[in-house]
């Protein structure tokens, strides 16, 4: 763990076209649904918290909340094989109950997820 | 048959994780539930957007013109692309605040053309943008 978001600039999306790419992947309802961009740009803007599972399954996991703070999301990212200063989102979901509550524990020094 | 991207994307193999992002996206999401077991808070920041788009040879051959005599890149051309695009629908919600200003006002602004007669759910081709 230690995601330091000043090493990178920018966030790599496949074409939408490309039915396996990212961006096609985490618009699906399942994921983050038809604004991937928009998630994933505020939850890395706003309050993010990294954290791990016991399956690691890319570079880093972040849960954070979107600008309206009405939802939290997750997002796993990898480094770009393109470029070492891109970051790459792999894919995401609505926070599950064990990943809120560690957003409210770092971010609210609590331990419970409420909305 | 997959797009090229995706057959090269695919064969990554990743240092600590040889498997494919389709492979690991899978299993990621069979494991959403599972605990948490470290966090730490991150401090955040602003990053750009890199998108990709396909585009017919034709169509970049001439912009790769255009790009070239105005001294700029094609990216620059697609951005001034983009910025038309949010401008026209700029104007449009412009158009449609005022026409629906009118309707629901009954009242005649500078932008209104007395020759039409506002009615509500008329639409806003009555009315003509400044």
């Amino acid at each position: 763990m230690a995601l330091d978001l000043s090493r990178y600039e920018d966030i790599e999306w496949d074409p939408e076209e490309d039915p396996n790419g990212n961006l096609a992947h985490c618009m699906r309802a399942n994921h983050l649904g038809p604004e991937p961009e928009q998630i994933v740009y505020e939850v890395l803007s706003r309050e993010p918290v990294e954290f791990e599972m016991p399956l690691k399954t890319a570079k880093y996991a972040i849960v954070g909340p979107e600008e309206s703070s009405a939802t939290l999301w997750v997002v796993l990212l990898d480094v770009s094989s393109r470029r070492d200063d891109w970051l790459r989102p792999i894919t995401g979901w609505r926070a599950r109950p064990a990943q809120e509550a560690a957003w409210h524990q770092r971010r609210r020094g609590g331990g419970t997820a409420s909305r | 048959m997959a797009p090229a991207t995706s057959r090269w994307r695919d064969s990554v193999e990743m240092t600590d994780m040889p498997m494919s992002e389709v492979v690991r996206r899978e299993l990621a999401d069979a494991h959403r539930d599972d605990a948490v077991i470290g966090s730490s808070p991150v401090e955040g920041r602003r990053l750009g957007q890199m998108v990709s788009l396909r585009l017919e040879p034709e169509v970049l051959s001439a912009l790769r013109q255009i790009a070239n005599e105005r001294g700029v890149t094609v990216s620059d051309l697609l951005r001034e692309g983009a910025g038309l695009v949010l401008e026209g629908r700029e104007k449009r919600m412009q158009v449609l605040q005022i026409s629906l200003g009118v309707e629901v006002g009954g009242k005649r602004s500078s932008t209104w053309d007395p020759s039409a007669t506002p009615t509500r759910g008329a639409g806003s081709e009555s009315f003509t943008a400044a």
